[in-house]
């Protein structure tokens, strides 16, 4: 694992966590690592290995059939999902498909996650319109996602994600749909973030990237996991 | 610009045509409603005032009689209706005593001889009203035998035979007055609990979305109940405005009855008050129904 930051406990600690869809085959198999705060991570993994599966775990989509996974330092499988709310807003996640909400501007969408949480309209407008601009949608915040290309839709997607200060970033294929140019950019944003503290997940098939930024990777075959340690950590600048 | 006004516009109702025609059964059940209610305490109100002003009395019926003399035959009618007046001034429970005269007498005959004077030698039963205090305290049976031993052409009408009859009337109409208010209920309810179920399966990957940003099954289950109650307060007013020209003929014509039996079917203010708030109770009761539904549907996700 990476750098543990003091003693602070692991944002996220899989114990041998399996998962399989109502009655098929199990689609991810003794699940065993953690991820310090502030740590980064690529997952990876060929299509079908189970990126987006162990992602929905992460994000409370999706419960463990067994096995034993914590979040924030408390345990998933015993905690009333009255408590998940709670648990989801330390988390940011970019869905491959965006997941935009097409009636509502960019504005509104990236508001969304701090309207649940009841924080006062004048607060929220003032964030949101930083952070679209933070992420070069200034222009663009009234537009509704069917009028936005795929990266202008992605960046709200992600800004989605950040407006509440996640502390774990939860990223599905950000760079899919975007060339390489954008692909770079988006990745300094999340390596900003992570150096502010927040710990980053990002899925990708992206091998290029990850030669680029090389951090240590989560590598999915056949649904069992392997941690990848980084080889160019230490010659990497941002 | 986040119009902030508008939080229930964070789900997509306007494309969600799966509730639209929740207004128009509003508009029919609160229709229904109104009616039942207005009915019912129209009743209620009748059988109250024919339990305090009949209860408290009743009638004797002295019939004409005669008695044949050596010379001729001599008018008993009058003398009999003395002796019984003198029974009941002495029984205990009975605080007045009155012979009701001709003027009287030819009022009551109105409806089927028509406004005509009695002529004095026209036989016809003398009618004596009486006043009783608490009548758990008469003695009928008493009072019966009393009668038949010094008046025996008097009769007793008690009201309260046939009353208790027109009350347990009134009553079953009422309880089935109840009864179609109930049925309007939970077919509301039911209606509201398909709306929901239907809206919720609309906007099911939205919800999810909401879910996994962090939102409670409140927070979502607040957008449903508002949409509903906005559709809901619409549909149930037209169906008030709708309904109350309807009581209030029906109430006209009832009053030009004057003193027949179904007088005093009319409806006092808060009752008037209460008609008119059935459109909040009704709002209320869908909004409440769909933050069930939905808060009980979203327990089951994850």
């Amino acid at each position: 694992m990476q750098k543990n930051k003091a003693s602070l406990p692991n944002i996220v600690e899989f114990e041998n966590v399996g998962l399989r869809y109502g009655q098929g085959p199990e689609i991810l198999k003794d699940i065993r690592f953690s991820l310090a705060p502030g740590s980064f991570h690529f997952l990876t993994g060929e299509s079908g290995a189970g990126k987006t599966s162990l992602l929905s775990l992460m994000y409370l989509a999706n419960s463990p059939t067994r096995g034993r996974l914590s979040l924030f330092d408390t345990e998933v499988n015993n905690t009333n999902r009255k408590k998940f709310p709670e648990i989801r807003r330390n988390i940011g996640v970019v869905f491959q498909d965006f997941r935009l909400l097409d009636h509502l501007t960019a504005q509104e969408n990236v508001a969304l996650p701090l309207r649940v949480m009841g924080i006062k309209e004048l607060e929220i407008k003032r964030h949101v319109n930083e952070l679209l601009s933070w992420v070069g949608l200034a222009e663009h915040i009234n537009a509704k996602p069917p009028t936005l290309a795929g990266g202008q839709k992605q960046r709200v997607a992600i800004a989605r994600a950040l407006i509440n200060r996640p502390k774990l970033l939860l990223a599905d294929e950000p760079t899919g749909n975007v060339d390489d140019r954008i692909a770079t950019r988006l990745l300094r944003l999340f390596i900003e973030l992570n150096k502010i503290g927040t710990t980053v997940v990002i899925a990708t098939h992206n091998e290029s990237l990850i030669e680029r930024f090389p951090f240590p990777r989560l590598h999915l075959s056949s649904g069992r996991l392997k941690v990848l340690p980084s080889s160019k950590i230490s010659s990497f600048k941002t | 610009m986040l119009d902030f006004k508008k939080y229930t516009q964070n789900l997509p109702f306007a494309y969600d045509t799966s509730s639209l025609f929740l207004p128009w059964i509003m508009m029919l059940m609160v229709f229904l409603a109104s009616l039942t209610i207005a009915g019912s305490l129209a009743v209620n109100n009748m059988v109250k005032y024919w339990n305090s002003s009949i209860s408290g009395s009743l009638t004797v019926q002295v019939m004409p009689s005669s008695v044949k003399t050596s010379e001729n035959i001599v008018d008993n009618t009058m003398a009999e209706v003395d002796r019984t007046v003198a029974v009941l001034k002495q029984t205990p429970g009975i605080t007045d005593v009155h012979v009701l005269n001709n003027d009287e007498i030819g009022k009551l005959l109105e409806p089927w001889l028509g406004n005509i004077a009695l002529h004095e030698d026209l036989p016809v039963p003398r009618l004596i009203d009486v006043k009783i205090n608490i009548p758990e305290n008469l003695n009928l049976p008493k009072l019966k035998d009393e009668l038949a031993k010094y008046a025996p052409n008097a009769s007793l009408d008690v009201h309260r035979i046939w009353l208790a009859k027109l009350i347990s009337l009134a009553s079953t109409l009422k309880f089935l007055a109840w009864m179609v208010l109930l049925l309007v209920l939970i077919t509301t309810a039911i209606t509201v609990i398909y709306a929901t179920f239907t809206s919720l399966e609309v906007h099911k990957p939205a919800i999810e979305l909401l879910h996994l940003i962090g939102a409670r099954d409140a927070y979502i289950a607040l957008l449903f109940s508002r949409r509903t109650l906005t559709f809901s307060l619409a549909g149930a007013f037209i169906g008030t405005f709708l309904a109350l020209p309807l009581i209030i003929i029906i109430g006209t014509m009832l009053s030009g009855l004057q003193e027949g039996l179904l007088a005093r079917a009319s409806l006092a203010w808060f009752q008037w008050f209460f008609i008119a708030s059935i459109p909040f109770f009704a709002a209320v009761l869908s909004a409440v129904t769909a933050f069930l539904t939905v808060a009980c549907q979203l327990k089951r996700t994850m």
